[in-house]
């Protein structure tokens, strides 16, 4: 080869090495990429979670039926299905042997919500009275119940200082002691009244049931104006990014024993101000990458899911996520994606309920922008 | 680049043939250009590059030198993904993102000292050489908002063959390896130290291979090689 051709041949070679190196797009150094994403925090809700109020009967045997009387009074509890149902119990401040409270008057108030003409919501009560009832299995949001029955009622309780009432979940009807899923209670050593007779009641703490004060695991407590008190601020984000949802929160409290979080997007009808649709979107997961199932993270549980995340001492979780997309949701497939999605709930749900039908406790929401929900 | 090849051809056409061009104690110059990758997980692009040897034979069969290589080249800019964020997510209707990948260029400069060992042929001269220098990398200020510059030790390594032209000039085909030291990924990116760079979408933005404290280069140049002066007289 002479050297004119090793020179030309050089010359090709090294021109194509450098314009191979050489990208045409080298000047620009951003590149958007993707969908838009539209990000709205989750506010703290805990709206609807177990709360109310329980009054003794008085400390002994009273000839007053009005001072003897055991009167659980509750709201914002789950249906139960078939089989299950709130059970009340009673015991000495120790705990020591409960007695089921039977024998009662269950007066469940549902109340209904309309729209009139004007658009004005229309609130109707709808009473139903049951006598002999030893435990029921309805509930939801807009229902309240008061279980009353008296010392006379409640089978072998005899002179026992009544100290501790508790509602339990229970599969069998004819439970002569109390389930696991201990989860609403009160206690008189921690009531609201002054003491004896009428005032002798307490507000009733939702979470897991312990033998001392000590043991007990609060999830939340009734306020004296009704309403049940998170003690936990969880905080979290909303994104949406074309037809991907992402829910990533951090905060809170453990479920009590028997109860798991949950995550739903609620569709409604922008237009008319009405709700169409609950979409279940899954279970909760401990953060990205290991998303392990928060399923069984509830308090009590022999083996923890996520030790790095759900934190036995302290009895939080770290931090959850959810990730769903509107191609795995026949409901959600829209253009947008997520048309008519208003509202995303992090919901607390009994695991003696039916799963994928929302609960009543929303823990954490966001309300969707336009943007999202395409009207 | 045209004229840098017709003075190349030009010195191969007057240079004398028939001498080898290993003579010792003779100073030679390279003049190199081609192109470098570096490893995936370093997140810089491959580059042209240009660059230049000076080389003082000892012998015949070893010479040192020194070696001076310029590039300007990007970072990989899918492995950084940020996001303009537009109004405040605590507020009614939530805040605006717009995801993307942000990347940026970077000068890059390899100096270094070299060590050659070679086996003269008559008209091909296969060769390995192997030395140690620093690399500099330096990136736009005001992109970055702040001066960014990595200066640290670089190890380098390669082989190629020498084809004479002349007795004073010939062309050069190698391949380095470079292995920059100390090397932080990190820096590469103008949005470090920002809460921005987090996503929520980490399945939609794989992340890069996880970063080293090395980087491994691979240059693949030609070069021309010129020796000044009278053979054997420097």
């Amino acid at each position: 080869m002479n050297m004119k051709r090793i020179l030309l041949l050089s010359a090709i070679t090294a021109i194509g090495v450098t314009a191979a190196a050489c990208a045409d797009e080298r000047s620009i150094t951003t590149e958007p990429v993707g969908a838009l994403g539209f990000g709205i925090n989750l506010a703290k809700q805990s709206t609807n979670l177990p709360r109310g109020y329980i009054r003794f009967p008085s400390v002994v045997p009273s000839a007053t039926p009005s001072n003897d009387s055991l009167i659980v009074v509750l709201r914002g509890l789950d249906t139960l299905p078939a089989g299950s149902s709130y059970a009340v119990w009673v015991a000495d401040d120790s705990s020591t042997t409960w007695f089921r409270a039977t024998g009662a008057r269950l007066t469940a108030v549902r109340t209904d919500t309309s729209f009139n003409a004007a658009g004005d919501p229309v609130f109707t009560p709808t009473t139903f009275v049951t006598t002999g009832v030893s435990g029921f299995s309805n509930g939801g949001a807009g229902e309240s119940f008061r279980f009353a029955t008296s010392r006379a009622s409640i089978a072998n309780v005899g002179t026992t200082a009544i100290g501790v009432a508790l509602v339990t979940i229970e599969t069998s009807a004819s439970a002569t002691t109390p389930s696991n899923n201990r989860i609403i209670w009160a206690r008189r050593s921690e009531r609201n009244g002054t003491g004896g007779g009428a005032n002798d009641s307490s507000f009733v703490r939702f979470g897991t049931f312990g033998k001392s004060v000590a043991l007990q695991y609060a999830y939340s407590v009734t306020t004296n104006a009704g309403a049940a008190n998170l003690l936990i601020t969880p905080r979290g984000r909303v994104e949406v990014r074309g037809p991907v949802m992402v829910l990533n929160d951090s905060n809170y409290m453990r479920p009590p024993a028997g109860y798991y979080y949950a995550a739903y997007a609620i569709k409604f009808d922008t237009l008319q101000g009405r709700f169409q649709d609950t979409v279940y979107l899954g279970r909760r997961t401990t953060p990205f990458p290991e998303q392990i199932s928060l399923y069984d993270a509830d308090f009590g549980q022999a083996s923890n899911p996520a030790p790095n995340i759900v934190l036995e001492a302290s009895r939080t979780i770290l931090g959850m996520r959810t990730r769903v997309s509107a191609d795995t949701l026949p409901k959600a497939r829209g253009t947008p994606p997520w048309k008519e999605f208003g509202l995303v709930a992090v919901t607390l749900e009994s695991k003696r309920a039916v799963e994928g039908k929302m609960g009543s406790s929303i823990i954490m929401q966001a309300f969707l922008p336009k943007s999202i929900r395409g009207r | 680049m045209r004229r840098f090849f017709s003075a190349c051809a030009l010195l191969a056409v007057v240079g004398s043939a028939a001498q080898a061009q290993w003579q010792p104690k003779a100073f030679s110059i390279t003049t190199r250009i081609g192109g470098q990758t570096s490893e995936r997980a370093s997140s810089l692009d491959p580059s042209a590059l240009i660059g230049v040897d000076t080389e003082y034979s000892l012998n015949k069969w070893f010479a040192v030198g020194t070696s001076v290589d310029v590039a300007r080249g990007n970072t990989v800019r899918e492995d950084f993904v940020t996001r303009l964020r537009y109004g405040l997510a605590s507020t009614g209707g939530g805040d605006s993102l717009y995801y993307q990948y942000l990347g940026q260029a970077v000068d890059r400069v390899h100096l270094s000292a070299f060590g050659t060992a070679r086996i003269p042929g008559k008209r091909v001269t296969p060769f390995i050489m192997g030395g140690v220098g620093s690399y500099f990398l330096a990136l736009d200020p005001q992109l970055n908002g702040r001066n960014t510059k990595i200066n640290e030790l670089m190890y380098t390594g390669g082989a190629g063959l020498s084809i004479r032209l002349s007795e004073k000039a010939g062309i050069q085909f190698d391949a380095r390896f470079s292995q920059y030291q100390n090397f932080n990924r990190d820096l590469l990116n103008p949005a470090r130290d920002r809460a921005e760079q987090a996503t929520p979408f980490p399945e939609d933005f794989p992340p890069p291979p996880a970063a080293k404290n090395t980087a491994l280069n691979t240059m693949f140049t030609l070069g021309f090689r010129y020796v000044p002066g009278s053979i054997g007289q420097n």
